[in-house]
């Protein structure tokens, strides 16, 4: 499970944040899970960074170190909490090569929840979109943004107009102000 | 109407209470049945031991020295009016062995060691390091709560001893060095009238209790938190104002128990 705020133990280095899961469950040589550790933070571009604490680093190399520590033991299954939210137009791209290629490389199961429509669509097979605590569409990428429907239109397309309004339900503003003024 | 709100306030007050308790009860348990596991990572209470029981040894020193310099003055005053000044060592030693050791030493450990857990606990339960830890399979309780609890228990009884070994060092400077207090009588009669089982055993096992109490009531509220900001604030608050009744008000019981037949 990758969090969206990180979740480093802020009394670790990354190497030890990454090291974490695999001392926690495994009886590895220390030797083994150097190299370990150093692969993953290779993948994610932070081998570099491995003495830093994780108040010293930004929040989406803190997300990129914490995407090292969700792949450290390889699980069958990752979930991804908003992995792109915050990130440099270069890192986003990596993130988003690096997913898809664990996923295929590795055979993994990877379920990404996220409101970046257009990077979730260019790497998903499926997507799912929820509404009220309701699955309101699913289908291919290609099948949602081709969808008849106005309200999945409107948000694989990001449009300001649509069934889904951006205020919050409100009285008259200009009464408001008045009222606020009297 | 506003009878009915007080009843309601009551009611309400006593279901968050018990439900508190309750819940503090079975965390411990969690705790304790989680003991067994630590065994081979004793090195995670050794280095809580190090924060919660060194970083504390500065107050607790500075405190105790005072205490004792203080002690020593207003007692020589008292007895030199009875040409008992020879009895300052017992007196204080008494004193300091029997309550203010261990009682001031579980204050200050509250306010320093108690509330410091609570917010650390408390925080990575706010940022997702609890939860995050959940996720990698490892229990945050076995993990991060229980080295710090048993860390406690061992740190609060040497604290405490060390506070009433400072605190007679204090007196002893007053009393023998500055007021003119026979030296022989001061260690003499202390070393006369000081028992081992009926007062620094009794001594021991009151900050033994103390320790318990002031790391379970810390660990539990940190754990317990609300993960904001001000839940965080508010639980560190707790922490220390209800370590600090729980150990005034089972000082006596304990005292009570121990010394309510002499």
């Amino acid at each position: 499970m990758l969090f969206q705020s990180g979740a480093l133990f802020t009394s670790l280095n990354v190497f030890d944040n990454v090291a974490f899961p695999i001392r926690e469950h495994t009886r590895l040589p220390e030797s083994i899970i150097r190299n370990l550790v150093l692969m993953k933070l290779q993948a994610v571009g932070l081998r570099g960074a491995r003495r830093l604490m994780p108040n010293e680093l930004s929040g989406g190399m803190a997300r990129r170190v914490a995407l090292a520590r969700a792949i450290a033991l390889d699980p069958m299954v990752i979930m991804y909490d908003e992995p792109f939210t915050g990130q440099d137009p270069i890192t986003l791209g990596v993130i988003m090569k690096l997913i898809r290629m664990l996923n295929d490389v590795l055979g993994l199961t990877t379920i990404i929840v996220s409101h970046d429509v257009q990077e979730v669509a260019a790497i998903s097979d499926a997507i799912y979109l929820l509404s009220n605590a309701k699955v309101v569409a699913h289908g291919k990428p290609r099948d949602l943004e081709d969808s008849a429907s106005a309200w999945v239109r409107q948000f694989m397309h990001g449009l300001p107009d649509g069934p889904v309004p951006f205020h919050y339900p409100a009285g008259d503003y200009a009464r408001d102000l008045l009222l606020e003024a009297g | 109407m506003l009878i009915l709100d007080g009843l309601q306030y009551l009611g309400r007050a006593t279901i968050n209470f018990c439900g508190r308790l309750g819940r503090g009860n079975l965390f411990i348990a969690r705790v304790l049945a989680g003991s067994f596991s630590l065994i081979p990572h004793f090195q995670l209470i050794v280095a809580q031991l190090y924060y919660v029981g060194v970083f504390s040894l500065a107050i607790i020193v500075v405190s105790a020295l005072n205490v004792g310099m203080v002690l020593g003055l207003q007692m020589y005053n008292t007895l030199v009016n009875f040409g008992a000044e020879s009895s300052l060592g017992p007196v204080v030693a008494l004193s300091l062995v029997r309550e203010l050791g261990p009682v001031v030493a579980g204050l200050l450990f509250a306010g320093r060691a108690g509330s410091a857990l609570t917010a650390e606990i408390g925080l990575m339960k706010a940022t997702e390091q609890l939860s995050g830890m959940e996720m990698m399979a490892v229990d945050p309780v076995r993990r991060i709560v229980a080295p710090r609890f048993f860390a406690g228990i061992i740190a609060m009884p040497l604290l405490a001893a060390m506070f009433s070994a400072v605190g007679i060092g204090g007196a002893y400077f007053v009393g023998v060095g500055l007021l003119g207090v026979d030296e022989g009588a001061f260690w003499s009669q202390m070393q006369a009238q000081v028992d081992w089982s009926e007062d620094i055993v009794n001594g021991i096992i009151k900050s033994v209790v103390f320790g318990v109490v002031v790391t379970w009531v810390a660990v539990f509220e940190g754990y317990d938190a609300v993960p904001t900001s001000e839940g965080v604030s508010r639980a560190t608050t707790r922490s220390v104002v209800y370590a600090s009744l729980a150990v005034l008000g089972l000082d006596f019981v304990l005292t009570a128990l121990m010394f309510g037949n002499n």
